[in-house]
């Protein structure tokens, strides 16, 4: 299953820079390096991809 | 009458030998019977006394097979060994004690593999449809490995079909008659963490020997590949297994791990196990049972997804050290349960009160603690909601961690709030 991603706005402290979220499913993902969701949104970025901005 | 004969010295009349007494008569001995230098008495049939005294080393002809007490025997000796009735007691025993058997209290800790029994299934006991990549989606550890672009090829499901002693199998069935190409790869898929599995030193020359063993049934019959592999999959160890029927089989492997690779020992992937139902040509090996570079498997057997509704099952998994496969280690279902939550937890997560503030964008938030400290900082989602009321930003979290998380909210209005839903906490390997 191939994913898209975006970024998350707090509605209290604004944009997150230390999770993700799936879009397909709406995981929040931290970016912890354990985290085999998180190596996954890597690899994605590394071919190139982009998160969404925050809606 | 009584009379006495006293001399000092009685000597023969020829020869050395001195006659006293009758054929039928006794010789009466009031004192002791002293021997010099070195006598010896023989031709004597039995000896009856009180206590024998002396060093019995040069004794012979005893039969020493049988220990008896109160005319029981206690101990018998023969060729294979000793049989003991009753109670052996010992301060201390040692050798190998892989064959016994019939033990009251089984040695725990022993299986390395959780969830081995499929007792648990946090995420769905119904058929999932199986999406590409590493998941799991229906029994919890044990999930699977699936070419991207070939997910919905298969269902994953916790069944209740079991061989006797057992409740519960996962069961995998094929949903089309897909065609493999060379590229094609969908395992079964367990992950040894690397913690669990540092005590196996894999990838030295000390590599412990180990044994896995499963219960399996198949629609198919023939010969069936599965391996074993580190978390880069560029070592593996492939072994070819055989189903001979549509019913439960136990199936025992053993192999010496890898004495070279890259092994982890943390809280990555320590050791993975995969059972092959469908590889195409570009991973088949022509030499199983020996480890190898890259991910293979045997070459030659079944590729179970290619034929429709074709159904593969696994239960009674266990992966112990040693080259023997004991009985398989039954835990309870709350301590698999723990086991199983430090990758998966589902649980409930609400927040709601009376709010006097005033009407408008307010957070409120609580924080939700995980059963057991998960393996690493887990990704979130919030599947089911079940009640919400004069909320809005619903379902989002904040300080996410190991150990739980914020559940927040934003309240619409003056007056009551509340929100609950099901969170999902993934931090599988």
């Amino acid at each position: 299953m191939s994913y898209t991603y975006q970024k998350i706005l707090d509605p209290a402290e604004g944009e997150r820079t230390d999770v993700i979220r799936r879009k397909e499913d709406n995981a929040i993902i931290p970016f912890d390096p354990d985290n085999i969701d998180y190596q996954d949104y890597l690899s994605w970025l590394a071919e190139g991809n982009e998160p969404e901005e925050a809606g | 009458m009584s009379s006495n004969l006293k001399v000092n010295t009685i000597l023969p009349s020829t020869g050395t030998a001195i006659g006293i007494g009758t054929d039928s008569g006794n010789i009466d001995i009031l004192g002791h019977i002293v021997g010099h230098n070195t006598p010896n008495i023989s031709g004597i049939n039995s000896v009856t006394a009180s206590h024998f005294y002396g060093d019995g080393s040069q004794l012979s002809g005893i039969d020493a097979s049988t220990l008896k007490f109160g005319g029981a025997t206690k101990a018998q000796a023969n060729a294979a060994g000793v049989v003991v009735t009753g109670i052996l007691t010992a301060t201390s025993f040692s050798g190998d004690g892989s064959n016994l058997t019939g033990l009251s209290t089984p040695l725990s800790f022993r299986n390395l593999i959780i969830n081995g029994a499929m007792q648990v299934a946090q995420r769905s006991t119904s058929a999932v449809n199986v999406p590409g990549g590493k998941t799991v989606t229906d029994v919890d550890r044990f999930g699977q490995w699936t070419k991207v672009s070939e997910g919905g090829w298969k269902t994953g499901q916790q069944v209740a079909d079991a061989p006797a002693g057992f409740k519960y199998s996962r069961k995998i069935t094929s949903s089309a008659a897909n065609t493999v190409a060379s590229g094609s790869y969908h395992t079964v898929r367990y992950a040894v963490e690397g913690f669990d599995a540092a005590q196996l030193n894999c990838g030295n020359s000390s590599a412990k020997t180990v044994t896995l063993s499963f219960y399996v049934k198949s629609s198919i019959t023939g010969n069936f590949g599965l391996n074993f592999t580190n978390s880069a999959n560029n070592r593996s160890y492939p072994v070819v297994y055989t189903i001979t029927g549509n019913d439960w089989e136990q199936k025992t492997i053993t192999l010496t791990l890898d004495t070279s690779g890259t092994w982890l020992t943390d809280s990555s992937v320590g050791l993975e196990i995969n059972w092959k139902l469908a590889l195409g040509s570009n991973y088949d090996s022509s030499d199983p049972n020996q480890w190898q570079n890259n991910w293979r498997f045997p070459e030659n057997t079944v590729n179970l997804l290619a034929t429709n509704g074709a159904t593969f099952q696994l239960t009674g998994v266990q992966l112990e050290v040693g080259s023997q496969a004991t009985t398989f280690e039954h835990r309870s279902i709350g301590e698999e349960l723990s086991r199983c939550q430090r990758y998966f937890i589902s649980g409930k997560a609400a927040i709601g009160s009376v709010y006097n503030g005033e009407a408008g964008n307010q957070q409120q938030g609580v924080y939700v603690t995980y059963p057991v400290i998960m393996r690493a900082n887990p990704s979130i989602t919030f599947p089911i909601n079940h009640d919400t009321l004069n909320v809005t930003n619903v379902d989002y979290t904040q300080f996410e961690s190991t150990t739980g998380f914020s559940y927040r909210v934003n309240l619409l209005a003056n007056g009551n709030y509340k929100r609950q839903s099901t969170y999902n906490a993934s931090s599988e390997i």
